[in-house]
């Protein structure tokens, strides 16, 4: 009688996490096909769509950049915290408090700007700070606590979300227009992000999204911090008997996590919004730990990831319009491809064997 | 059980292995480290499957796909790290997976009865009530063989159960088994202890490298016989110590107390001092308090009150980081766990203690680090594979793909370049064949020879009597003997480390 | 300027906080299982949302609440079976197991309604359940017409506590449990099969979870995809910790957030000038704070969140 066993492999080889990156990027969109083809739509005109929506039209490849370029941010971020295995659910939080620092920056410089390349790289600057500044307190809650960081994280994200929400309606609402709406008023042009491709929302946020990958490269796997950060994920006690202080190095990821996301919302909220909407709580700091993990934890697989998902959520949207189908199609979808990337993942871990 | 075959990924655990029982006997299963005896037994438990060959049990044979058809058919294992959970009471640990009689529903009161009644006649009596953490480990240990006897086992298989029994204990033990054997229960007793197989089993079968080489009445052997059949060759030779003039007080340890994880007194109030160019050894039972002091001498526990100091400086309750820095090398015992990282590869094991200064790593002045140094990181790691004979396929090979012996190589390559002045390790040959352990113990005599100060903790009473210098017996947190020289004598030795005799000491 | 803080405005808060809190709390309940047991469920929220929708829909279609909890509850089952499945059997990092379901339960909620609803015209409500008043408690000023008025989920609920505290001390189940969630190779040398006993584990929590979002669309009447739950989910995950993983703790620390939650509303009645949405911040910062209080005597379960594999070799 063959029964399947699944055992530990000895070594992970590059080439297993391979494969099975590649099988989950494939079944992605066979997933979405899937989904539509059982609710009655066809097949050919959804992939029609997620091709122009993707790669197919400028505007779609330009949506994909659009969408990936926070989400990039917010992953990468996670590489850090998740590589020392501190589980930082918290992004969403710190991206929305980095959006919020942003505008309490912008709101006094309302009538008088200054010059966009003082402005900018401040408002970013400051963005990243409060975003650290905001995953500093489940860091510290854990180093010196030991209070597991899943839940404090996700504890201060509804605190931002509802700061937030008290923010638009209260301090930071506009109130130059008449009626009631929970938006902050629009910044001037000087604090956005400057576009690189003409005609669309392509700003310089894909470049510092990409730079910042190639930055935490480095950072992780160069300097004696991303050292220490390994060390800490893969065995805290051998780290500890060798004298590092897994303290430093868990609040280090962590903030240096939080100051990512953080820098992540003050790019969405430069480069696309233009201003505090409610809406800034997306619900990205939860996609983005999916897409850290299909990344491999690692920043190149991480830009990888990003503009696939990016690509996805574009794809997604352009399948909606052409079909006429609601938005909820795509959650669903990926909710399912979610999914099926855990499941996929498993097998670069483990090998299947006739018991 | 006839034709046992049980591999793993990279090693063969058991080779064709053929072992017999027979009911109210004490069958010793006798072999060094990694020679197969635990994973044959836990094949015949049903916690493993072989690969090949079957299992007969009261002549019928058995399908053992877990430990629950063993215990189905009367078989019990208490292994070597106690299955036990600590929050739960002696009688919960007990009826624990059991089919309770009144349903679903768990009979607490008729279980601590029937658990007294079977302690008592078996004089292995433990209070029921009591939960696990409370326990001492002799009683804890008397847990898990009423487990196997509250199940009615008539096969009982006993995995190093002296291991953590002081001397004196085991006495007591051994009287508990000649009991249970008169009850017509057959007992596996896996050993690698000689004296014990001598004193307590009918027949011993003797197995080494997963081969079986013999069983026999133990009245046709003695231990040299054993220990010939066990390791298969000569048993080396102890390795030269040259002469030096140890004057030079580099260690001091005065009147520490340390408490443990669990709040308990586990160093009451130790002084020692070793020199330059000496091997202190630290005699005694896991578990009297050498973790602890081992760990707050590397400054990964803080005493309670007390001083250390090195070469004349305080380095109480200071930072391991710092304490590294004064030139303090440590090899823990758990190489796995705290000495290296699996996952790094040989050349990022090695930066482990200094990853942050030169030269692995380039500085803007003295102190602020910038990058690693890829050249210096690579050099030192092909160096050390040269100088330690490591046997890998690389500097970046990963520690995990190494063996037990290579793996030690690493640690001490890391641990005893940069000519540390203190080295404090802790069971240095734990799970090596003869030939790295002689390596290891080689390391250790030409570091002495070098002029460090070494502080060995090791359960291999043979080995620490060989190579150390002085001797010191440790007894429920106490030094309750400091042996100079040509007092080493083993049953002196055996009773400090039961706390029945004690050493007065000067102050 | 305080408006008149009236019996029937107190007596009204406690009842919605009542209303408010037992979803978190029947959550919380499943969650202490799944935890003792060893595995933690972040996918709580999601199991919730598919909870809440089935509910809905069977209540609105069949017109009847108890089947709408039942459907709830074999909901909230099927989605821990397949939470079990990725984190026991394929062994899946349980923090990302969860989060995956999390997002499921999300698309598949928002999903079923816009294809069960969408076609329906506008105003979409449920009947919710009537009260159940306990006879002469019932009649005792302020609380008598809140906690001794509750409708049959709610009373459930506290009869749910009780179920699992017996479940958890005096049963062989519960004895395995805990052997499973404390040290998992114990009990495997003891014959019993961890898996199976962390999958009941998890489908159970899924269960409870599945019913506390079914009761949350009932009494909610309506159903809004992304905000019915709002995080409650993940409320009831935090409030094991929050209750060191004991039954009655974690369940009172769910009504202690409810009755957080509800000092906006409070807030609002006597006419305060502190923002709404600022109010509602206070019970997350509250379990912050009240974690860092608890914090040094927490111990969890010893082998929560780690996979469990027999050693070999």
């Amino acid at each position: 009688m063959a029964r399947l066993k699944i055992t530990p492999k000895l070594e992970i080889t590059r080439r297993a996490l391979l494969t099975v990156t590649l099988i989950a990027y494939v079944a992605s969109p066979l997933v979405v096909l899937a989904v539509l083809a059982a609710a009655g739509k066809s097949p050919i005109i959804a992939l029609d769509a997620l091709y122009r929506g993707t790669i197919g039209t400028v505007p779609g490849f330009a949506e994909s950049i659009v969408q990936a370029t926070p989400l990039m941010l917010l992953a990468i971020g996670l590489v850090i915290a998740f590589r020392a295995k501190v589980w930082n659910i918290g992004a969403e939080g710190q991206q929305v408090f980095g959006a919020i620092v942003v505008t309490w920056f912008v709101l006094p410089f309302l009538k008088d700007p200054w010059p966009s390349y003082v402005m900018i790289p401040i408002a970013l600057l400051l963005s990243f700070i409060g975003g650290g500044l905001f995953a500093a307190i489940p860091a510290i809650m854990r180093s010196k606590l030991g209070i597991n960081e899943v839940i404090t994280t996700i504890m201060m994200n509804y605190v931002a979300i509802d700061a937030l929400n008290w923010l638009v309606r209260g301090p930071f609402q506009d109130k130059s227009i008449p009626g009631s709406y929970p938006e902050s008023p629009i910044f001037p042009q000087q604090y956005s992000l400057p576009i690189i491709l003409s005609h669309s929302n392509v700003t310089i946020g894909i470049i510092i999204s990409v730079v910042s990958c190639v930055l935490v490269y480095y950072l992780l796997f160069r300097t004696p911090l991303g050292y220490s950060i390994r060390a800490v994920g893969l065995n805290p006690s051998a780290a500890k008997t060798s004298g590092i202080s897994v303290n430093r190095v868990v609040n280090s990821a962590m903030i240096l996590s939080g100051g990512l996301a953080g820098l992540g919302g003050g790019v969405y909220i430069l480069g696309i919004t233009h201003e505090l909407l409610p809406e800034q709580a997306s619900g990205i700091g939860y996609t983005a730990v999916v897409v850290s993990l299909l990344g491999n934890v690692h920043p190149l697989g991480v830009i990888f990831a990003s503009i696939f998902f990016g690509a996805l959520i574009s794809g997604m949207s352009s399948v909606e319009r052409a079909l006429q189908i609601p938005q909820t199609l795509s959650l669903l979808s990926q909710g399912i491809i979610i999914v099926l990337i855990l499941i996929i993942q498993v097998f670069a871990r483990y090998e299947l064997k006739r018991a | 059980m006839r034709g046992i075959v049980k591999r793993f990924p990279g090693v063969i655990a058991n080779d064709n292995v053929d072992f017999e029982l027979r009911a109210g006997e004490i069958h010793g299963l006798l072999g060094e480290n990694g020679a197969g005896k635990s994973t044959l037994m836990n094949v015949l438990y049903g916690f493993y499957h072989a690969d090949e060959g079957t299992i007969d049990v009261f002549g019928k044979p058995a399908l053992l796909r877990s430990p629950a058809d063993a215990i189905k058919i009367g078989i019990g294992m208490v292994h070597q790290h106690l299955k036990l959970v600590s929050d739960m009471t002696v009688v919960e640990n007990i009826i624990l997976g059991l089919k309770s009689p009144k349903g679903f529903l768990t009979d607490v009161a008729s279980a601590e009865k029937r658990i007294s009644d079977l302690g008592e006649h078996h004089g292995l009596s433990v209070d029921p009530k009591a939960q696990i953490w409370q326990l001492s480990i002799g009683e804890k240990q008397r847990v898990e063989i009423l487990k196997s006897l509250y199940r009615d086992a008539r096969i009982l298989i006993l995995d190093e159960p002296t291991s953590v029994l002081a001397p004196s204990e085991v006495k007591g033990f051994f009287a508990a088994l000649r009991n249970l054997k008169q009850t017509g229960i057959a007992i596996v007793l896996i050993t690698h202890k000689l004296d014990e197989v001598m004193d307590i089993t009918d027949r011993v079968t003797v197995l080494r490298k997963g081969r079986k080489i013999t069983t026999q009445p133990t009245s046709s052997v003695d231990q040299q016989k054993l220990a010939q059949l066990m390791i298969g060759e000569e048993i080396p030779a102890m390795v030269a110590k040259s002469q030096t003039s140890a004057d030079e007080v580099l260690l001091q340890i005065r009147h520490l107390r340390v408490f443990d994880d669990r709040g308990l007194e586990a160093v009451k109030d130790v002084s020692l001092e070793i020199r330059r160019g000496e091997i202190l050894g630290v005699a005694g039972v896991s578990g009297n308090g050498q973790r602890e002091l081992v760990q707050t001498t590397v400054g990964l526990r803080k005493p309670a009150s007390g001083s250390i100091t090195l070469h004349g400086g305080e380095i109480t309750g200071k930072s391991t980081r710092s304490i590294i820095g004064f030139g303090v090398a440590y090899v823990p015992e758990n190489r796995n766990e705290d000495g290296c990282v699996s996952d790094f590869g040989i050349d990022e094991n090695l930066i482990l203690k200094d990853f942050d200064k030169p030269p692995v790593c380039n500085t803007i002045g003295p102190q602020i680090p910038t990058f690693l140094n890829e050249k210096q990181i690579r050099s030192r790691a092909k160096q050390a594979i040269a100088d330690f004979g490591i046997k890998a396929t690389g500097p970046t090979a990963k520690a995990r793909s190494l063996s037990g012996g290579n793996l030690q190589r690493l640690v001490l390559a890391r641990e005893l370049t940069g000519q540390p002045q203190l080295i404090v390790i802790s069971q240095p040959t734990r799970g090596l064949d003869v030939a790295a352990a002689e390596y290891v113990r080689s390391l250790i005599v030409q570091q002495r020879n070098r002029g460090a100060a070494i502080l060995l903790v090791d359960e291999d009473l043979a080995e620490l009597v060989a190579v150390s210098d002085r001797l010191a017996v440790m007894y429920k947190g106490e030094i309750v003997g400091l042996l100079k020289p040509g007092q080493f004598r083993p049953e002196e030795i055996g009773l400090m480390m039961t706390g029945v005799k004690k050493m007065t000491l000067e102050a | 300027m305080a408006a008149i803080l009236d019996a029937a405005a107190i007596s009204g808060l406690i009842a919605s906080m009542l209303e408010l809190s037992v979803p978190m709390a029947f959550a919380a309940l499943g969650e202490v299982i799944s935890e003792r047991g060893g595995v933690i469920n972040l996918g709580t929220e999601g199991v919730m949302l598919v909870g809440a929708i089935s509910a809905f829909s069977a209540s609105f279609f069949m017109h009847s609440n108890l089947f709408g909890v039942l459907l709830g509850a074999f909901a909230g089952a099927m989605i821990g079976l397949l939470m079990a499945f990725i984190s026991i059997t394929l062994k899946q990092d349980q923090i990302l197991s969860g989060l995956g379901i999390y997002f499921l339960g999300l698309g598949l909620s928002g999903f079923l309604y816009e294809v069960l609803f969408s076609k329906i015209g506008s105003t979409i409500r449920i009947e919710g359940l009537e009260k159940l008043p306990i006879p002469v408690l019932s009649q005792i000023p302020i609380i008598g017409n809140s906690l001794f008025s509750q409708d049959i989920i709610e009373y459930l609920s506290f009869v749910t506590l009780v179920v699992v505290i017996f479940i958890i001390g005096r049963t062989t189940f519960g004895l395995s449990l805990r052997a499973v969630g404390e040290n998992p190779s114990a009990a495997d040398t003891l014959g019993i099969n961890v898996a199976k006993i962390r999958y009941l584990a998890v489908i159970a929590g899924a269960t409870l979870a599945g019913i506390g979002g079914a009761y949350l669309a009932i009494s909610s009447h309506a159903f809004q995809a992304e905000n019915i739950t709002a995080g409650r989910g993940f409320i009831a995950v935090a409030m094991v910790y929050f209750g060191k993983w004991r039954p009655t703790r974690a369940f009172i620390g769910t009504f202690l957030f409810g009755a957080a939650y509800l000092l906006g509303s409070f807030f609002q009645v006597i006419g305060s000038i502190v923002p709404y949405y600022f109010l509602l911040m206070v019970p997350y910062l509250l379990t912050l704070v009240i974690l860092v209080a608890i914090a040094r005597k927490a111990r969890q379960p010893t082998a929560l969140g780690v996979p469990y594999t027999r050693e070999s070799g």
